[in-house]
């Protein structure tokens, strides 16, 4: 069970949003917008293959076009000219050799826009163009071109728990299908952006929408070859980010070019270059065997999954092992094998992006999971009540469940709604006769956090004279509604008025490392580490008050921005008398607390993260339409229950709930980047479709509040899970509907269409029983 | 004679110390690593699992090139820049 809601002032409450207003009204100015005095506009000289050996590179012509200031190359990238979060395998700026279309070569500053633009094309580049790697089967090949020197294979991981043939022998039914997804990309409605500069004592500051201010700091340090406390990073307001402002991208090219022309220069990716050179959802091919008894239980689990990393790792080992984790979904199973690779190919860079590699291959097992209901006759909830994990199993790795799971309860909540319940009913209303609809129910499991690996968070509160809250947490908010939870988690904790709560947020000068604002994590690292700062900053508050009242510690308690007698004393002293005690005398003000997240000592054998100490669960229910005269699908309802632990503002909560659906409705039906022989032919709005308000069906939120003890007030993580079930959901909807299974999503109308007619899925699966 | 090398720390290593950059005297990367074990013993869980194993999330890099993985008992030389880079990242 979740908090009792009698007990708290804010936490659990739909407080307004603290950056509602300024975002909602256009006040907000991201940093693609702020313009400085003196400033430069930058531009990228990107790769005109997407694989090529660098023959010659001349910036000559470039820098003679007037207005041109600074023009760099390899050879102005002072220390390791790489970058990668996980592996820095990725150039800085290209020396011998360009990988996909994006990557840069050299990166120009000049007085306009236009200057810059014209520079960065006039930079000449001898090319000896290379094979071009796109399919990842091929690529895997031995005899396949070579991307890097060590090959194509990023990474190969094989978990295997029990003996799975043993138990297909066992089984009453045994469905293998390989299912495939798209390259879904953020389309965040602010591209790659930033500004850098050089402070009155020449010291780099970076401002650029990113999700962890220290790890670009850190990225920055690495490739300039400057102290990390020399790079002051800002990295809010984001405007939008979705996993893929994990990465660098601008940052240490505008601080490369900062540093040579000791200018201001920004530099603001078009939506095209932002197709082209941003990070994607990595596209895999997931071949399920899934087998179970006579009565649903499903005894083994087998799995491949190949993942189109693209040309360089960033997050494609971590995320792999999330593929890995969630292939089996929520559910108890004691044989699984499972074989996983990451590729590398000349097909753009794909990395972090919302559901970190969970929703391809939930599409697999839940799909799985339906047509093995089918088979044996059992209804599609049902079966997943009885293979569901509950407190305290054992999870399909092998590892004890540490953390509350509520998936049981999902599924339960999901069983009594009217969608449901009057399931044939609903099926029965299609808006047409050539039109049909379906229904399905499908659940979910994602980790939050790191996972095995570290995961550490500091915040910071001060007092400030007029008694009010500094809290740092260098946590971006993304959107998620991060500074509005962390204002009502610190006002809770320390006992004040919400509007006494300000954030020093996502700058690294003001806000001690919290981690990144990824992994659905931001909220408990955060939230953990303003509670582990608020009892230091109630004891020093304490201390004072009782030397200003004359009452001992035991005898004072707080209230409302006050520390008051318990004795009926009448003593009593507002925080902002505590505050001015405490500056007059030049007494500490600021405190800092700290928040390990607890982790395994060793990950499961052949993974790097697996497992998370906690998960979290939704179950989802999606009713659709679909015109099988033109294939086009509607979806007219999504029902998601989530299991996130205590939900700290409702409001906030359905936000992120609804925003993920309608992401996932996104790789569900439409959004997949084309790319030919390498290059993108999907790169903005026009071609490249996301759903919009008209696609945007009646969506229901109904929370489990299960209490996790690792997290602030029970909270878990809960910004990926809505998105997980979706793609599953609607496809075993359309089936419902249909009586035809896609193996591939999107379901755009044309891959609908062809394959109502037979034409696709030939040889997608088979089955015994 | 030991060499005097710089170790730049990031992420949960630099908040654990509470530095961002030190000095030190050092035959091998065993000693930079023993060295900050002994500046705080909560370290030790970061580079080694329980079993005394090398833990495989921290990146070492001399003098800009990735050490991949690390050779601990490699000799270091006077001015060597190290960098140790605990992974914040994951999913």
């Amino acid at each position: 069970m979740g908090i009792n809601r009698e007990e708290t002032k804010w936490v659990g409450r739909s407080i307004v949003r603290k950056d509602g207003r300024g975002k909602v009204t256009g006040e907000t100015k991201f940093f693609s917008d702020m313009a400085l005095p003196n400033m430069l506009y930058a531009k990228v000289a990107r790769s005109k293959y997407p694989h090529a050996l660098i023959k010659r590179i001349s910036t000559e012509k470039a820098k003679t076009i007037p207005g041109v200031v600074a023009v760099l190359t390899h050879k102005d990238v002072p220390a390791l000219n790489a970058f990668g979060i996980l592996i820095p395998d990725q150039p800085v700026l290209c020396f011998d050799k360009v990988r996909y279309l994006g990557d840069a070569v050299a990166v120009v500053a000049a007085e306009s826009l236009e200057a810059a633009e014209r520079a960065a094309q006039s930079i000449e580049v001898e090319y000896e163009p290379l094979p071009v790697v796109s399919d990842t089967l091929e690529a895997m090949k031995p005899d396949a071109p070579k991307i890097h020197e060590k090959g194509n294979i990023l990474r190969h991981a094989t978990v295997r728990v029990g003996d799975v043939d043993a138990a297909f022998r066992e089984a009453a039914v045994v469905v293998e299908n390989t299912y495939r997804t798209g390259r879904q990309m953020h389309m965040y409605l602010e591209t790659e952006a930033g500004i850098a500069m050089l402070d009155e004592h020449e010291r780099l500051v970076l401002y650029s929408g990113g999700q962890s201010p220290y790890r670009d700091q850190m990225q920055i340090s690495r490739s300039l070859g400057i102290k990390p406390e020399e790079i002051r990073v800002i990295s809010t307001p984001v405007g939008g980010a979705f996993g893929g402002k994990e990465e660098n991208t601008v940052q240490i090219h505008l601080a490369l070019l900062a540093m040579k022309t000791k200018r201001p220069v920004r530099m603001v990716w078009t939506r095209e270059e932002s197709g082209v050179a941003g990070m994607k959802r990595h596209p895999m091919i997931v071949t399920t065997k899934t087998g179970a008894d006579r009565d649903g239980r499903i005894l083994a689990n087998q799995v491949r999954i190949v993942a189109d990393t693209g040309a360089y790792a960033s997050l494609g080992p971590t995320v792999l092992d999330v593929s890995i984790e969630t292939s089996c979904g929520p559910y108890r199973i004691p044989n699984i094998d499972i074989d996983a690779y990451s590729v590398y190919t000349n097909n753009g860079v794909a990395g972090a992006f919302r559901g970190f590699g969970a929703p391809q291959v939930n599409f697999a097992i839940e799909s799985n999971i339906d047509i093995i209901s089918e088979k044996l006759g059992i209804d599609r909830l049902e079966i997943r009540k009885k293979n569901v994990l509950r407190e305290g199993d054992t999870g399909a790795f092998g590892y004890k469940m540490l953390g509350s799971v509520g998936v049981y309860e999902t599924l339960l909540k999901a069983e009594r709604t009217d969608l449901w319940k009057n399931r044939v009913s609903h099926k029965s209303k299609a808006s047409a006769p050539w039109c049909k609809r379906g229904i399905a129910v499908t659940t979910a499991i994602k980790g939050f956090g790191f996972g095995a690996l570290p995961d550490f968070a500091a915040a910071s509160i001060q007092i400030t004279p007029a008694g009010k809250f500094v809290v740092g947490v260098s946590c971006p908010e993304i959107g998620q509604g991060a500074v509005t939870a962390y204002s009502q988690i610190a006002a809770e904790a320390l006992h004040c008025d919400i509007a006494d709560v300000y954030l020093a947020s996502a700058d690294s000068q003001l806000s001690p490392d919290t981690g990144t604002s990824s992994s659905s994590m931001a909220l408990v690292r955060g939230g953990n580490a303003i509670l582990a700062a608020a009892p230091k900053m109630n004891e020093l508050l304490l201390d004072a008050a009782g030397e200003i009242t004359g009452e001992p510690k035991e005898n004072l308690e707080f209230s409302e921005s006050r520390i008051s007698s318990r004795e009926k004393t009448g003593k009593s002293v507002r925080y902002v008398e505590i505050a001015q005690f405490l500056h007059s005398r030049g007494s500490e003000t600021k405190v800092v607390g700290g928040f390990e997240v607890p982790r395994v000592d060793k990950p499961v054998e052949g993974t790097i993260e697996i497992p998370h100490w906690s998960y979290m669960y939704a179950t989802a229910i999606a009713l659709v339409e679909v015109d099988t005269l033109t294939g086009a699908t509607k979806v007219l309802q999504i029902y998601l229950s989530p299991d996130s632990g205590t939900v700290i503002n409702p409001q906030s909560y359905t936000g992120q709930c609804e925003g993920a659906i309608v992401q996932g409705l996104g790789f569900a039906l439409t959004e997949e980047t084309q790319i030919d022989n390498g290059l993108i032919k999907t790169n903005n709005f026009t071609t490249y479709i996301i759903p919009t308000i008209r696609d945007v069906p009646e969506i229901q939120i109904e929370p489990v509040e299960t209490y996790e003890k690792i997290g602030p007030f029970g909270a878990k993580g809960l910004g990926e899970i809505g998105i997980i079930p979706v793609g599953s959901a609607v496809a075993n909807a359309i089936y419902d509907a249909t009586g035809t299974r896609l193996f591939t999503l999107p379901a755009t109308p044309e891959r609908v269409f062809q394959t109502l007619a037979g034409k696709e899925n030939q040889d997608a699966g088979k089955s015994q029983s | 004679m030991p060499a005097r090398v710089k170790v730049r720390l990031f992420h949960e290593l630099r908040s654990t110390l509470g530095q961002s950059e030190i000095e030190l005297e050092a035959n091998t990367l065993n000693d930079v690593v023993e060295s900050l074990i002994s500046l705080n013993g909560s370290v030790k869980e970061l580079f080694f699992d329980a079993h005394g194993k090398l833990r495989s999330y921290i990146m070492f890099y001399i003098n800009n090139t990735p050490q991949n993985p690390p050779e601990l008992t490699r000799k270091l030389n006077d001015g060597d820049l190290i960098l140790l880079v605990p992974t914040a990242a994951g999913g």
